[in-house]
């Protein structure tokens, strides 16, 4: 929600319309403009508290320029600050101390941060900070190629660091990022006589979405068929009937006329607003020639895989006057079983590093994997990453994140639900049947899914960017976390052989990391 | 911690006005609990529960991001 260029020695700061700034320029922090995003500041003449937050509901406008008060007073600012019950960032600064940035728990929108010859950089976007990437990070590296990420400060770039939820980063010659206590998690529970748990989840819904001042006439659904956007999108649509539009990526494969005809009967059922934007998958294949992260551009390795489909469809819904954007994002989360609860689970989770291309260095970081992250949060790990995944792209376009499901109401109730709640996603298809929707809408029987998209992508523009790695070598490979010959191996295999989802796929994460490490390094 | 009313204890309501756009906002509160029985048990989760990486029941893997068809 921020960029940031911080010198701890110069922060006499003062608002100039659009950023702080102190005087000849040295410092300067930019909130991002967002009918949803606002800032205030006050100072004591010594100290100075800079708050970019999430507009909470019922919020008069506030005044950006800074406020002279009391030391006291200061205090009480920075203390209900770190109260705010949506994203923000806490900027405390005082002459010849550290700079010291508190994030907040609800992560909507990345932070990350660098340093160099004693100022401190910060951006949502990754590209800002190149210049200060210093080579590949080998345990963050090693958990996306083996695909088992963790939430850490680490970024797969040396130099780089991400500030995680509720953390505090304090910098001043060096930058030190402390995490903060767990969250802790209720341990699911049997539900009292006559719950009514569908109830429950459309309150904890409603919770979520008034959580911040949507604009209905501004706000857009993701609704892409699957089960965690249709249960917000229609939740969203009864609540604000005729106003909330839609959007998707249309898939290719099998499940592809199932999407179509279910999105079809939602959309008919259900009183959304008059724009369904769909921007179809067929024809435009992942790692095409044209696409950013193939020219070479500065693209996150973190960024939507589906990175040019995403920045397509962001951009249409901006035409269209939207500036939110709703998703189901967390509802896997919200719902997951663990290993205990179930054999499939279990099976389901269960851990294959059997990855050919793996280089040494890679092998060798695996067990170091779980090393210095963070503490659990309120939100999942991989809700956190997701949501940091999705953010650029969307605010490239000026478009705001909102992810539901990652709100406590529905974090909470999802910890607490008995295992059949939760296994197969039952809550998520019984709400859905509320609203007299057929047995197709509900227990889609075919896969609707990326996955064949990938597949074609990868036959398609994989194989050319794969064999250039091999020809003209990359970072990865130099680093030690590709092996050459391994990945040479597969690429035959992939040429010659059928494909094989569950191994071949894991070479997108070869691919954009290769193509980031190359924009970047 | 710092209460409004320990800072305003001896203040005019001009300030407390003044500092009101600082102040967060009461939320409501999230009560979940009245929907179940027996005790309430609270853990640390694990780096495998919360960065869960479902797979094939259920995903948010880039490549695999689909809904299970099993119910």
């Amino acid at each position: 929600m921020l960029k940031l260029r911080i010198d701890p020695n110069a922060v006499a700061w003062r608002w100039n319309g659009t950023a702080y700034v102190t005087p000849g320029g040295r410092s300067e922090l930019a909130p991002f403009t967002h009918p949803l995003v606002e800032q205030v500041a006050a100072t004591d003449g010594t100290r100075t508290a800079i708050i970019v937050r999430e507009r909470a509901p019922g919020g008069a406008t506030v005044s950006r320029d800074l406020v002279a008060v009391t030391a006291d007073e200061l205090d009480y600012i920075t203390d209900q600050a770190r109260r705010w019950p949506l994203d923000y960032v806490l900027i405390e600064t005082a002459p010849h101390r550290p700079v010291r940035l508190t994030a907040g728990a609800v992560r909507s929108t990345p932070l990350f941060l660098a340093h160099q010859d004693g100022i401190l950089h910060g951006s949502w976007d990754m590209a800002d900070l190149q210049p200060y990437a210093g080579g590949l990070h080998p345990k963050e590296v090693t958990r996306m190629l083996v695909y088992r990420p963790r939430y850490s400060t680490d970024t797969a770039f040396a130099g780089i660091r991400r500030l995680t939820e509720r953390a505090t980063a304090t910098f001043g010659g060096d930058l030190v990022i402390r995490y903060p206590e767990p969250v802790l998690h209720a341990a699911p529970r049997a539900l009292a006589v006559g719950a009514d748990v569908l109830a429950a989840f459309t309150a904890a819904i409603d919770m979520a979405l008034d959580a911040r001042p949507l604009d209905p006439d501004a706000t857009l659904c993701h609704l892409t068929g699957g089960l965690d956007s249709g249960s917000i999108g229609i939740r969203a649509a009864r609540r604000w009937p005729g106003r909330i539009n839609t959007a998707t990526l249309v898939i290719i494969g099998a499940g592809r006329n199932q999407q179509i005809r279910r999105r079809a009967e939602i959309r008919d059922k259900v009183p959304f607003g008059p724009h369904d934007l769909c921007l179809d998958t067929r024809d435009l294949p992942m790692f095409a020639p044209g696409c950013a992260r193939v020219r070479g551009e500065l693209v996150s390795p973190y960024d939507e895989p589906l990175h040019q489909h995403f920045v397509a469809l962001n951009r249409q819904i901006a035409g269209l006057g939207a500036h939110t954007v709703v998703t189901g994002l967390g509802g896997d989360e919200m719902v997951a079983v663990g290993s205990a609860e179930s054999a499939q689970a279990a099976r389901d989770k269960r851990e294959d590093f059997d990855l050919p291309w793996l280089g040494p260095r890679a092998r060798a970081g695996i067990e170091y994997g779980d090393d210095g992250i963070a503490p659990p949060a309120m939100a999942g790990g991989i809700t956190l990453l997701a949501a940091e995944c999705v953010a650029p792209p969307l605010l490239q376009t000026g478009l705001w994140p909102v992810h539901p499901f990652a709100h406590q109401a529905l974090v909470e109730l999802g910890d607490r639900l008995p295992f059949y709640w939760r296994e197969l996603k039952q809550l998520q298809r019984r709400h859905l049947a509320t609203f007299g929707l057929s047995e197709d809408a509900c227990n889609p029987k075919a896969r609707e899914s990326f996955a064949e998209l990938v597949e074609e992508s990868l036959m398609l523009h994989g194989i050319p960017l794969l064999r250039r790695i091999l020809d003209e070598g990359s970072p990865l490979i130099e680093d030690g976390f590709l092996d050459p010959d391994g990945l040479k191996g597969m690429v035959a295999a992939l040429e010659s052989e059928t494909y094989r989802e569950d191994t071949h796929s894991k070479l997108v994460e070869v691919i954009t990391l290769d193509a980031a490490a190359r924009a970047f390094l | 911690m710092t209460t409004m009313k320990t800072v305003m204890s001896e203040r005019s309501s001009a300030p407390v006005a003044r500092l009101a756009p600082f102040t967060a906002p009461d939320e409501p509160a999230v009560a979940v609990d009245d929907l179940f029985d027996g005790d309430l048990e609270l853990i640390v989760q694990g780096p495998e529960i919360r960065n869960d990486y479902k797979k094939i029941a259920g995903s948010s893997d880039a490549a695999k991001t689909y809904d299970t068809t099993a119910t």
